[in-house]
């Protein structure tokens, strides 16, 4: 009887079944010598089985026939039939029978039949000897002969290596990086040069040319800064002869304030920053921006990452009391990436808070183990992970670091000095206010004289209280106290079945124990601070990779490894493992300095690479993943705006505040029901409105504009902004028809488009019978608007376009040149050149 | 989705990546099977796509009914609610087993009945309230669905669980997810339109495309003026739209040439003559005028009641878009900011609702099926969940999760079904119990859709509309 014939016949399930059932057991391997593979298939393929298909009804809510199969202990005893599991004998199970419906008595699960493969999982499990790991759970790490549990790599008895065996602790990332010796052939280049040449070489392949200085310094500025060069930053680095001429160029870049705006955007979208807090109301949150500007200052001071982490997670617990420095207050300011989730005020509305928090708690976890790990501790809610060696008890012992969180936006961050000074000056109109009152009681509300005179005081009252001032405030948080709320595992992710209680405790695989936590102050529970540190340190295997690997895909576009959020099994390997983890050691021991890595990486020839030249004659697809070439990128989509504005010379400067709100399509509004209730003047003051500014105050920096959760900005819309929900690792950018309609129709386009032509055409009238003045204005657009002189053939086609359209814009007498211009510069703005970096 | 996921990462930078790495070892044999499904190609994201099966339906118009309409007043017959009007909620039905909260303690413990007469329609005898006799017309059309719960009693988060799968915003929407899966059939049009004057609660994250490509973004097509915004230039440009692009063009294809392999440059040329060709496709399905009066009237176009010829204009169009391959069209029947959500005076919340909806929807129904586009098209009429049989206010009905109405007709669903039960007072779901995973379970397979093999990549996850593998079953009965 042929097997195969059966695997590919659907209907001879049957058969299948028994075939399986009557097979030899001898084909199936004995429980201890493969072990940890029973138990890895156990916890991949058999567990959620189990749990999707029959634990909802013979489980800890029901136990229908008295069975319960969520533990190994339940599933032997069996329920009123008898034992649903005799390991090693599936024709003995009852489960096996029930599953199979060959009994028409015992058919299971009653509604629908497993499929045809859920079928043989659960049959062969039982046949290869039923191996069961009970749930991960808070308790597992527990001590239970005295001796202490060691990591998964070292000691058996570590929960990771009970449930999933050995098989996931090869993953690449769980190792320390290690800076292995440079290529000695190669000792004379740039250490980034040396691993990125060893490897090319091997494929018989070189580096390609050195890009010209043009496209060196337009990619440059707009890689660490997000704006294009201006005409005289290009002229002075393509005529600056000294041989330092590129260093001189890196150091100016990594100094401008512009640096910090365009890192700090990057940052913004792995936190999921926004200005508001979503759902129905997606209320204004109007202290937000200051965790903005906070970032920008950190990256313009080249805080150190380990810092820049320490005070994001848990600033609050390094200050004791009134901030004494500005760099005090920062910290406190920092912990309002705590509060960078959506938030549903509406929720207590109809008694939701339970699910609330629990959605804040969930949202905090899975964050902070991507922005900071590469880890995906949102696979681990509901099930253990399904790739990774991490439990579901780990989501929940990260949770635990959380749980005391308390939004706060009643701390001062005024510095001691300063509220010191508020409090004189209040003090000083309390007791003014307090002279005027005493009048005030004196006086007879009865007698008609006294009447004015009270009108007067009472008015002078409220004029004095409104002289008090008030000390600066941030969207922070802090903990509730010394203690917090127990966390639960909770089964299957549901907030209301909670399971075993947890303490917070960093990944199983590494410490399976408690996490060692600093005794309580008074205010806090100090599990952020022990969290922060154990991320922020040189000995934890993902920080520094994960940082130096975001960095890296800034610079050529995609990430040595190219999932930057995810370093688990599903995520992509690094393609060049040794200079991921050179670089990660090297970040570390020069201080987790993110310029001094910026210039690392611009600074080796691997990045001045031209993108394009050399193309021909090689194989692109072994080339570039091989960074034997440059990488083109499309802006993204605050840097396309922002390099319109600047080409065309409206930009205005702003480097910090509160965010900008651009005027917004009437329709757009009245189409939001939070907003429109706003515009009635029915939101309770609770600010779900849209507040435009004036349009010249709206031409800024896009990192300064206001990030509505329910209503992004259409223009930046278009190009692939993220969403604010989750942490964004890499833009998309896609290519649609939408934003070609935005580009090219929308009116701020064809205001940047005029406010271009008007830059070009300066103090000149604009004679297209002059050729030379003709010729004059092209050369300025390109050289405005690309960064380069126009070739010759583009320069007749430019002449020829203002010459036709000149005439087709005949109606407008004296303005069709200028009309013809604006044309060019419309066109000029929607080119593949201005859109896409080389 | 995971291989042409890749793909499309890989050419968007222009970095060929060769490594297969992990995904090999770690096949499961769910990855295997999506290795069968047709690939993607990032320059035609909306090139129309295999689904996993022979599909029952080729499109989908969604009627959103924003606000939550009260079912039991409009369809699900109760006449024990009639009978009990006034009286306190019955002792057997007052016990809270709901995990979602709220909804009583804004109620006053007392059952309201609807004012309307209720009489029987069409051959199956279905009754329907007076507020639909329109909608009565085509009882025998529709597949009721008359146990339906959600999982949240907050509008926004509802709203995000009927249209993406997910209470919590930041899925893509179900209208994504199709075109992502089968791309469309115009490829001049966007693959997923929406309709609306007041969009749902918690804003565009209602139609987001989320992780998946912005190809997949839902479109707002507008119901009077330009149909897409941004559709065309303004006037003084309208005249040199084409030879600017033109010029535009010939630069981009001297760029592209000197930069081989990098499709993205390719793509964004493509993307700018499809923007064109755009141009005129959308504004022909804007022109009203072309449908011949008898249509106009049937749809309400010209009614009295400014409402109705709206939501007429947007049934309207929705089937010009269809008729023209779009493959997913969504409307959003609020004027304002109140739609059915009648917590005080439900009566006039109806009423108006009704008014404004029940003509129109019932004359796209007969449009589709005169034209033998119904047994294609898929629609569904929906809200995010339905509303309290106890008073809440003044004569206003509460959210209510726990159990109510939805519809859908035509795409091979069986006409004239009711499947599942509230119970006696209309307040929970009692029989064939549905979550909303199993309604989009329910739409996808119709479209021919395995709802598990529909999935992308997302931060190291399977990411789908229906959550976890295998975790709903198509609504049972809705085929036959």
């Amino acid at each position: 009887m042929g097997v195969k014939r059966y695997l590919f016949d659907s209907n001879a399930v049957t058969s299948l079944i028994l075939f399986i059932l009557f097979l030899n057991c001898s084909f199936a391997v004995g429980p201890s010598a493969r072990a940890d593979e029973q138990i890895a298939n156990f916890a991949k393929n058999v567990r959620p089985l189990l749990e999707a298909k029959c634990v909802s009804c013979h489980g800890p809510e029901k136990q229908e026939g008295g069975l319960r199969l969520d533990s190994a202990t339940t599933a032997a005893k069996g329920g009123t039939l008898g034992p649903a599991v005799v390991p090693g004998d599936a024709e003995h199970s009852l489960l096996v029978k029930a599953i199979t419906f060959l009994d028409p008595d015992l058919q299971m699960p009653p509604k629908q039949k497993l499929s045809d493969r859920e079928i043989t999982i659960l049959t062969e499990w039982v046949n290869s000897g039923a191996a069961w790991s009970d749930a991960a759970t808070g308790h597992d790490h527990r001590v239970d002969d005295g001796s202490p549990i060691d990591d998964a790599f070292s000691d058996e008895r570590n929960p990771v290596r009970r449930v999933f065996g050995s098989e996931r602790l090869d993953l690449w990332s769980l190792r320390k990086p290690v800076a292995v010796p440079l290529p000695p052939e190669f000792s004379n280049l740039h250490p980034i040069d040396s691993f990125v040449l060893e490897r090319l070489r091997n494929a018989g392949l070189e580096f390609s040319t050195e890009a010209d200085r043009r496209t060196l310094i337009r990619r440059l500025t707009l890689d660490l800064t997000g704006l294009p060069p201006t005409s005289d930053e290009m002229a002075a680095f393509v005529h600056d002869k000294s041989p330092d001429a590129y260093e001189t160029l890196v150091d100016r870049l990594l100094s401008s304030p512009h640096y910090g705006e365009r890192q700090a955007r990057l940052w913004l979208d792995v936190v999921r920053y926004a200005d508001t807090n979503g759902y129905e109301r997606d209320e204004f949150r109007p202290l937000a921006w200051q965790y903005r500007d906070y970032v920008i200052r950190a990256f313009n001071q080249d805080k150190p990452f380990d810092q820049f982490i320490r005070e994001q997670l848990a600033g609050d617990e390094l200050v004791e009391g009134t901030p004494e420095t500005t760099a005090e207050a920062d910290m406190l300011i920092a912990t309002g990436f705590l509060r960078l989730g959506q938030w549903d005020s509406t929720a207590s509305i109809f008694q939701e808070e339970d699910r609330l928090r629990a959605e804040m708690m969930s949202d905090l976890t899975n964050t902070t183990a991507s922005a900071f790990l590469g880890m995906t501790m949102s696979c681990c809610q509901c099930h253990d992970h399904k790739y990774d060696p991490l439990l579901q008890a780990d989501h929940y012992r990260f949770r635990a670091f959380f749980a005391g969180v308390t939004p706060r936006d009643d701390l001062a961050i005024s510095l001691a000095n300063e509220q010191a000074e508020i409090d004189r000056h209040n003090a000083g109109v309390d007791q003014q206010i307090t002279s005027v009152k005493s009048e005030l009681e004196s006086l007879d509300s009865n007698q008609s004289e006294s009447t004015q005179r009270i009108e007067e005081l009472t008015t002078r009252v409220a004029e004095l209280e409104a002289t008090k001032l008030a000390p600066g405030m941030a969207m922070a948080a802090t903990d509730s106290g010394p203690t917090a709320p127990a966390i639960h595992v909770l089964y299957q992710g549901d907030f209301s079945s909670p399971r075993e209680e947890v303490s917070p405790g960093f990944v199983s695989l590494f410490t399976p124990g408690p996490a060692d936590i600093d005794p309580p102050r008074d205010n806090t529970t100090g599990r952020r601070l022990a969290l922060a540190n154990w991320i922020a340190s040189a000995d934890n295997p993902w920080t520094a990779r994960v940082l130096v690997n975001r960095i890296w895909q800034q610079h050529f576009g995609i990430g040595l490894v190219a999932t930057p959020n995810d370093f688990g099994y599903s995520g992509e390997r690094p393609t060049h493992p040794e200079l991921l983890d050179w670089l990660a050691v090297e970040f570390i021991e020069r201080g987790w300095s993110i310029k001094e890595l910026h210039r690392l990486i611009v600074t080796s020839a691997t990045y001045r690479q031209s993108s394009f030249e050399d193309s021909s004659g090689t194989d692109l697809s072994a080339r570039r993943p091989l960074y034997g070439m440059q990488n083109v990128r499309r802006l993204d989509a605050e840097t396309l705006r922002d390099s319109l504005l600047a080409v065309s010379g409206l930009l205005q400067p702003h480097d910090a505040g509160k965010p900008v709100w651009p005027p917004m399509e009437d329709e757009l509004l009245q189409a939001q029901p939070a907003v429109l209730e706003a515009i009635e003047g029915k939101d309770g003051g609770r600010m779900q409105g849209w507040y435009p500014d004036s349009i010249e105050a709206t031409d800024v920096r896009s990192v300064f504009l206001v990030r509505k959760r329910c209503l992004p900005i259409p223009f930046l819309q278009a190009f692939d902004l993220p969403e604010t929900t989750v942490s964004c690792a890499r833009r998309d950018t896609t290519v649609v028809a939408p934003q070609a309609l935005m580009l090219l129709n929308s009116p701020d386009s064809v205001r940047y488009a005029q406010a271009l032509a008007d830059r070009v055409q300066g103090e000149q009238t604009i004679d297209l019978d002059d050729a030379v003045g003709s010729g004059r204005l092209v050369e300025t657009l390109f050289d405005t608007a690309l960064n380069r002189s126009p070739t010759g053939d583009e320069l007749q086609l430019s002449i020829e376009f203002l010459q036709r359209h000149r005439v087709q814009h005949q109606d407008a007498g004296a303005e069709a040149g200028r009309l013809a211009l604006v044309d060019l510069c419309r066109a000029m703005l929607n080119l593949n050149e201005f859109a896409y970096i080389d | 989705m995971i291989h042409q996921q890749r793909r499309t990462f890989l050419t968007q930078t222009g970095a060929g990546f060769a490594s297969v790495a992990l995904s090999a070892l770690l096949a499961d044999s769910l990855k295997a099977e999506t290795a069968k499904q047709q690939t993607m190609d990032p320059l035609q994201p909306l090139a129309e796509r295999l689904p996993h099966f022979a599909p029952k339906a080729k499109r989908v118009i969604f009627l959103f009914q924003y606000g939550g309409p009260s079912t039991f007043d409009l369809l699900d017959y109760k006449p024990d609610l009639i009978r009990l009007h006034g009286q306190p909620v019955p002792a057997s039905l007052r016990a809270n087993p709901d995990k979602v909260g709220g909804v009583f303690n804004h109620c006053k413990d007392e059952l309201m009945a609807g004012p309307w007469r209720w009489s029987r329609h069409g051959q199956s005898g279905q009754w329907v309230s007076e507020l639909l006799p329109h909608t009565a017309l085509h009882i025998d059309e529709l597949c009721q669905v008359r146990s339906m719960y959600s999982e949240s009693s907050n509008h926004a988060p509802a709203t995000y669980l009927m249209n993406t799968g997910a209470i919590l915003s930041g899925k893509p929407s179900l209208g994504s997810w199709v075109t992502y899966g089968l791309g469309s059939l115009n490829q001049n049009l966007p693959g997923f339109v929406l309709l609306y004057k007041v969009g749902g609660l918690g804003g565009s994250a209602n139609w987001s495309n989320s992780f998946l490509p912005a190809a997949f973004q839902g479109t707002q097509f507008r119901h009077e003026g330009s149909p897409v915004l941004n559709l065309q230039p303004p006037q003084e440009f309208a005249g040199v739209q084409r030879s600017t692009l033109d010029f535009a063009q010939t630069l981009n294809r001297k760029h592209a040439a000197a930069r081989p392999g990098v499709l993205d440059l390719d793509g964004r040329i493509a993307s700018y003559e499809l923007a064109y060709r755009m141009q005129s496709e959308a504004l022909d399905i804007g022109e009203l005028s072309l449908e011949t009066r008898e249509t106009q009237d049937a749809y309400g176009l010209h009614d009295d009641n400014k409402d109705k010829a709206l939501f007429g204009r947007m049934c309207l169009l929705s089937r010009r878009l269809v008729e023209k391959g779009v493959r997913f069209v969504q409307l959003y029947n609020a004027v304002d900011k109140l739609g059915w959500d009648g917590h005080d005076n439900n009566t006039d919340y109806n009423t108006r609702n009704a008014a404004q909806t029940d003509q129109p929807i019932a004359a796209l129904l007969t449009d589709l099926k005169q034209r033998g586009l119904l047994d294609t098209t898929l629609v569904i009429w929906a809200g995010e969940f339905g509303r309290t049989p106890m008073m809440q206010g003044n004569g206003g009905r509460n959210h209510n999760p726990y159990g109510f109405t939805i519809w859908l007709a035509g795409g091979g669903v069986r006409a004239g079904a009711v499947i599942g039960a509230t119970d006696e007072i209309g307040l929970r779901a009692a029989e064939e119990i549905q979550p909303v995973k199993n309604l989009h379970a329910t739409i996808l397979t119709a479209l021919g859709l395995n709802p598990d093999d529909l999935f992308s990549e997302h931060n190291g996850r399977q990411e789908r509309l229906t959550g976890v593998a295998k975790s709903w079953e198509t609504i049972p009965g809705v085929f036959g």
